[in-house]
């Protein structure tokens, strides 16, 4: 099999277009994805649309199972934060019931990515708009971790966010962090921040931590690969419980 | 855009277990994958299943349509080529009206490419059950191909075919072509044929097509990507 070492299942939003490619560049050998996706209402990338969105989760579940996965993540993070605390941690309850699979979410990855790194206040950096970075602050503030600093891009265009260049991202991150952070996070699985992830740790001294970097790791983790791929201090770590 | 050359939308069957990390595994840098999958009724190949499979063609196009992909395939030698020459076609064509999005599907591709290589007389590889390949040999007939011979594993469930070794198709291809062919065709985007292609080819002197090959193959060449990634003869063309 391709998927000899195994399988990953994962669910994207309709209009992403950075999620696989990214998981294939970094994937070991071995493991192999396989989508589903996720219908959207409109390409507008907002608050509303996202939750909609959520309504067709358990059906691209059903449907990346027939594969047979030994993981299935929904790979979205805001989608899975906007409704507050604890909502990622029954989407990914829900999917496990409907497909009889480990299933979870971006967003409770990046949570434990956070606690991996023994994170309390951090930086969050969005492509989106501001109504989106207001709904992170509550997420991860209940969930412990504190938002120090947070500042958007702004773009509402679902396919304006996978067009902003590592480059643009690397730029923005770096005027809108605060240095007191304990870890700086970019957030979608749509944008391309992941391959930044190195360089900005290496200019900036602090833990980066991206969408989809949070969501490799902790597949990898779950499935009980301890391998280190070389993005960034995360992958120094394991799963903390 | 990570793929700044190219999206390639993909319609896989929901079973398929080799599209998508074969496709990530050849596709030049800066040539992005996304795929949707269609629902089986059940893991067996049967014509019933594949049918049915064909009536989510629409939808799951439009739901990949959101992700702005330069060209759609549907990716699957099966449901494409079951209803003889032409069904192709209309499906490629419902899939273009639905979506705006050039389409073809996996069968159209093939009969490209064995066009590209001026193919006359073809010896086919599947891991079908019988009553496919028997639809399969009617469909290259009508496209004007002699098979010469036709020799399938006989692999009832779906999954299944995707779990077969390359090496093993390697030896079942090699032991089982005709020598009077202009080429082999190893049939299945569900099947590992990709990966040795290289080797029959230096092997047999013949050139190879497979299926997940000759749609790799129209995708970069419907979008104007001349580059020969060196996957066989077929990429020379």
């Amino acid at each position: 099999m391709k998927s000899w070492r195994s399988r990953l299942g994962l669910l994207v939003p309709a209009i992403n277009c950075t999620m696989e490619p990214t998981f294939y560049d970094y994937l070991p050998d071995g493991i192999a994805v396989h989508t589903a996706r996720m219908g959207r209402h409109t390409m507008i990338s907002d608050v509303d649309t996202n939750i909609r969105m959520l309504e067709n989760a358990v059906s691209a579940a059903k449907l990346v199972a027939q594969c047979e996965p030994d993981f299935i993540l929904l790979g979205c993070t805001t989608a899975t934060f906007v409704q507050g605390k604890g909502i990622d941690l029954n989407i990914g309850k829900e999917l496990e019931k409907a497909t009889g699979i480990p299933c979870s979410t971006t967003s409770t990855a990046v949570c434990a990515a956070f606690k991996a790194l023994k994170v309390k206040k951090f930086s969050f950096i969005a492509p989106h708009l501001d109504e989106i970075v207001e709904r992170a602050k509550v997420f991860f503030g209940d969930n412990g971790f504190e938002v120090i600093k947070g500042a958007g891009m702004a773009i509402s265009d679902s396919m304006g966010i996978p067009a902003v260049k590592p480059e643009e991202i690397y730029r923005f991150i770096k005027q809108n962090y605060d240095p007191r952070s304990d870890a700086i996070f970019f957030n979608s699985t749509n944008s391309r921040s992941m391959d930044m992830v190195q360089i900005i740790e290496e200019d900036l001294g602090i833990p980066v931590v991206t969408s989809n970097q949070a969501s490799l790791w902790f597949v990898l983790r779950r499935l009980g690969f301890q391998v280190n791929l070389g993005v960034g201090k995360l992958f120094e770590k394991g799963l903390s419980d | 855009m990570k793929g700044w050359k190219c999206k390639i939308g993909l319609l896989v069957p929901a079973i398929n277990i080799v599209a998508e990390p074969t496709y990530y595994q050849y596709a030049p840098k800066h040539v992005t994958i996304h795929a949707e999958r269609l629902p089986r009724e059940e893991r067996n190949s049967t014509i019933e299943v594949h049918m049915k499979m064909l009536q989510h063609v629409v939808g799951a196009a439009q739901t990949l349509a959101q992700c702005e992909p330069d060209v759609l395939i549907l990716a699957d030698t099966t449901a494409s080529f079951l209803q003889g020459k032409g069904g192709d076609l209309k499906i490629a064509r419902e899939m273009e009206e639905s979506t705006g999005i050039r389409s073809s599907t996996a069968s159209t591709t093939v009969i490209e490419a064995l066009n590209a290589l001026s193919v006359n007389k073809v010896s086919i590889i599947t891991p079908y059950p019988s009553y496919t390949n028997e639809r399969e040999v009617v469909f290259f007939n009508e496209y004007g191909f002699k098979v010469d011979q036709l020799q399938s594993m006989e692999i009832l469930d779906s999954l299944n075919m995707g779990k077969v070794y390359p090496d093993d198709i390697y030896r079942f291809a090699r032991d089982n072509y005709d020598r009077e062919s202009d080429a082999i065709f190893i049939s299945c985007t569900n099947f590992r044929g990709t990966e040795v292609i290289k080797d029959l080819e230096e092997d047999t002197g013949l050139p190879v097509v497979t299926s997940n090959q000759a749609c790799l193959w129209w995708a970069l060449r419907s979008v104007g990507m001349g580059v020969d990634i060196g996957l066989g003869k077929l990429f020379q063309k």
